[in-house]
């Protein structure tokens, strides 16, 4: 096993250490500092209305979880899950979402927001570095510059969205335009009225 | 974005009809006037020849942007004199019966000058205190009033988290902050600034800043639109990212040696660029 991989299998979190809200919101952080901050992030917009079936996973997971989250999926559940930069698991995501994850990008200093076509236009700012994110099945719903940086995609019933740049600590930063964002995928509607299922 | 320029600006010896030429012929869709700074508008100047300076501005096919003033630095609403205070609430309200005669819907003041001699937490207090008092004129004349950030030179309101909660502390929609981008020196970014009071954001004042120069030597630390160190991708995207969509307005130093009305059209050029993201 490379030092890489020893240090992957440290930042991973089990699925039992998730964190489940009181509005039905689970949310699986990773142990690393930087995971729970995006948690924290996320826990602070809780009060946002969102579905029972969605799981907004922060970093990297074990084997094990991301097997169960697949399931999850599969049968009906959403996720949102927030890749980490620094623990990337690209063969994990071919072999099991059949997305291609990308060395991470170091953001350059005038171009500092992710440009987000879904669930409405947006920009937000970029968290360095960003995965560029490839996947043929899925819909491209960000770009850093040029780069595409979240998809979504179907998987069974349900249907998991990845994103390349953290979300979390813009939420816990109070940015604004996160917040709508997060708030329009919590709540299932586009600015086009239609779901943002996955 | 609409594109403005201060009639400050113009060259020295200017008339107001030949400034209002040249900033149509430049390609600027509105004028920021300056209340006390040019002979044509001051404490003095009666209603009736500010409806004479709307007509002319609306014959030359421009419109008011704003309606800033040059006599917070001498009359501030924070001032210890009471004398002063007065001269300044004078002068605002003044700003807003002009903005009125003009069609315009925002006003620029400086608020706040901390000196040694005048502590930071004195002028805070005396701020928000005029402000409340300042803000029911603004909204029965549905005038905003853009409190600038002139950081370094005032002293005062140097982040924006802290200009953001002088804005709760004021609590009023009609009170909001006329931004400039060139303003923020080695304080920060201007970006930030506009992301984090993006909807309070009354009209946004563009120029450039040579940061390294600081403030404690003799040369001016402003310069024309991309010669300085603002990150200029950046702000345009982030007057995107919140959604403002208004008037752009050039507030620079007179530089020219030469042809001095070459930097209004170089300005006016510089400012297309910006509007256009085309960086």
């Amino acid at each position: 096993m490379t030092r890489r991989q020893v240090l992957q299998q440290a930042l991973c979190v089990p699925l039992t250490a998730s964190f489940y809200s009181s509005s039905g919101l689970r949310i699986l952080a990773a142990p690393d500092c930087l995971s729970q901050e995006s948690a924290a992030g996320f826990r602070s917009v809780l009060t946002l209305r969102c579905p029972r079936n969605l799981i907004v996973v922060c970093g990297a997971v074990d084997y094990t979880s991301a097997l169960r989250l697949r399931d999850h999926a599969l049968h009906g559940g959403r996720i949102l899950w927030e890749l980490s930069p620094h623990a990337p698991q690209p063969r994990l995501f071919q072999d099991k979402f059949g997305v291609t994850l990308n060395e991470p990008l170091a953001a350059s200093h005038d171009r500092l927001f992710i440009r987000y076509c879904w669930p409405h236009a947006t920009l937000t700012r970029s968290f360095s570095p960003v995965v560029p994110v490839h996947c043929p099945a899925g819909e491209i719903v960000a770009h850093y510059g040029a780069v595409p940086v979240a998809i979504k995609r179907r998987i069974g019933r349900g249907g998991i969205v990845f994103l390349g740049s953290m979300l979390g600590p813009n939420l816990r930063a109070e940015e604004r335009e996160a917040r709508a964002l997060a708030a329009a995928i919590f709540s299932g509607t586009t600015s086009a009225g239609t779901s943002t299922a996955a | 974005m609409k594109k403005s320029i201060g009639d400050n600006i113009f060259p020295q010896g200017m008339t107001f009809d030949d400034g209002l030429k040249l900033l149509k012929r430049a390609r600027y869709q509105g004028i920021e006037l300056w209340l006390g700074d040019r002979p044509w508008f001051q404490m003095a100047t009666t209603d009736a020849q500010l409806r004479e300076m709307r007509k002319k501005i609306e014959d030359t096919g421009l419109d008011i942007s704003n309606v800033s003033n040059a006599l917070d630095w001498e009359e501030n609403v924070s001032s210890r004199d009471p004398a002063k205070r007065e001269a300044a609430f004078r002068h605002i309200r003044r700003q807003i019966e002009a903005a009125q005669i003009f069609n315009c819907d925002a006003i620029l003041i400086v608020a706040g000058l901390v000196t040694a001699d005048a502590p930071y937490n004195e002028v805070y207090n005396r701020c928000v205190d005029s402000l409340k008092k300042l803000a029911p004129d603004a909204a029965s004349a549905k005038v905003k009033i853009g409190v600038e950030n002139c950081c370094s030179e005032q002293k005062f309101l140097l982040s924006p988290r802290e200009f953001n909660t002088f804005l709760n502390d004021v609590d009023s929609r009609w009170v909001g902050i006329h931004l400039d981008v060139g303003n923020i020196h080695d304080t920060g970014f201007a970006e930030q600034w506009i992301e984090m009071l993006g909807p309070r954001i009354t009209r946004v004042h563009l120029k450039d800043v040579l940061k390294h120069r600081g403030r404690c030597g003799d040369q001016s630390v402003y310069t024309n639109i991309f010669l300085g160190d603002n990150n200029w991708r950046a702000i345009r995207d982030a007057f995107t990212k919140v959604g403002y969509d208004g008037w752009v307005v050039a507030e620079m130093e007179a530089k020219y040696r030469y042809a001095p009305d070459q930097q209004i059209y170089d300005t006016s050029a510089a400012m297309d660029r910006v509007i256009s993201g085309n960086l």
